[in-house]
């Protein structure tokens, strides 16, 4: 090895355990606390919704969103967003809207952050006509609801859904997973993922179309299904029925495990 | 003498008639040696795209770590300028190893294509 070669090498190992040192001192003042090196500032917003609304649609980008009751009839929207992405929250047409509302620069994409924006919304009671949601990284969990249509629509986020009914469900994705459990939908389930598994738990619809690429399809139903399986180099286990509605699941390399009743 | 590398009509002959097989096979042999080839070129410039990633990001940090300081906020200043460092060390290992993962990719190419030619051209006896 050359003399020059023996040098870069020592300088090279020496910038790595003083950057690691120095980090590591960094962070050991700031308390262990991560935020405190992150560029990124967020902050907690509330808005309160006096008006009533059927319909809720939401377009974020990488916030968290969550639904809760809020046991006293009130509704409150709660964000934990990025100063320079805050949310516009606003009623109009009987439709709760929350959208995104970013006023950042180009340099501002260029940061170290560590926190997550979430979206947290306290509903005033159960039943809604739609929820509609559109985002990209961010997860989505609800349960205890009622609502007609479900859409949503986001890319690596993923879905936690339970005791929820439906007519509808409705979603297209990415990477991101998708776990149902105990929702019912009286007309159809229409999932779409490319990577992500979906998994059913205690689950039913009258009709059931799943797609997916590599991710797996697993899980309980109710009733009995007519189903219509097809994968490429997947493994199938669905129930030998031939009553009840179509079960149509479609894979590429995924695996679909399905069983009746509680697994 | 040399001996008369002219071909005989039947051999020309069963040559034509056997290309759908020849030729297949010659196709896919050289598609898979492509392939290969191709793919070993992506694995070099993968390499040489994460060396440039550290280098840049080494140059990015270190500049950022300057503007955060001035800008009051020491955590992030520093955290930046240490990870800047470990960039900076970590590039200066990937070049090394580029620059062996490319001189072995260029010395395996003349292995192959004089494997190649000592295949396909064949000496003369005197």
């Amino acid at each position: 090895m050359k003399t020059s070669t023996k040098i870069w090498l020592i300088v090279a190992a020496a910038l790595v355990f003083l950057g690691t040192i120095m980090f590591s001192a960094t962070l050991f003042f700031a308390d262990w606390d991560f935020s405190k090196i992150s560029t990124t500032k967020y902050e907690q917003n509330s808005y309160n919704i006096s008006d009533s609304f059927e319909n809720i649609w939401i377009d974020t980008d990488t916030a968290d969103i969550k639904f809760l009751l809020s046991g006293n009839g009130e509704c409150k929207v709660e964000c934990f967003e990025e100063k320079k992405a805050r949310h516009e929250v606003k009623i109009e047409n009987g439709t709760l809207f929350i959208n995104e509302k970013e006023e950042k620069a180009w340099y501002d994409y260029i940061n170290i952050g560590f926190g997550t924006p979430k979206i947290t919304v306290y509903l005033p009671k159960a039943d809604f006509s739609s929820v509609y949601i559109k985002e990209s990284t961010g997860d989505i969990s609800f349960s205890k609801l009622s609502v007609k249509d479900i859409d949503l629509s986001l890319s690596t986020g993923d879905i936690l859904l339970s005791d929820v009914k439906c007519e509808n469900l409705v979603t297209k994705g990415s990477t991101g997973e998708v776990e149902l459990k105990k929702v019912i939908a009286s007309n159809k389930f229409d999932i779409k993922r490319s990577t992500g598994d979906i998994e059913l738990n205690v689950c039913d619809a009258a009709e059931i179309f799943i797609e997916t690429d590599t991710g797996d399809v697993e899980g309980s139903l109710l009733s009995p299904k007519t189903f219509a399986t097809k994968t490429s180099t997947g493994e199938i286990h669905v129930p030998q029925t031939n009553e009840g509605g179509l079960c149509q699941i479609t894979t590429s390399t995924g695996d679909i495990e399905i069983y009746l009743g509680e697994k | 003498m040399a001996k008369n590398s002219r071909l005989r009509w039947w051999e020309i002959v069963f040559l034509i008639l056997g290309s759908p097989i020849w030729l297949s096979v010659l196709i896919s042999v050289f598609a898979v040696v492509f392939s290969v080839y191709v793919s070993l070129w992506s694995a070099i410039i993968s390499l040489w795209a994460v060396f440039v990633s550290l280098l840049a990001s080494a140059f990015g940090l270190t500049a950022a770590s300057f503007i955060l300081l001035v800008l009051g906020r020491m955590f992030s200043g520093a955290a930046a300028f240490a990870v800047g460092l470990v960039c900076a060390g970590l590039s200066i290992f990937m070049f090394f190893v580029c620059k062996a993962a490319t001189k072995g990719i260029i010395f395996l190419t003349k292995k192959v294509c004089l494997a190649l030619k000592n295949c396909l051209i064949k000496k003369e006896v005197a």
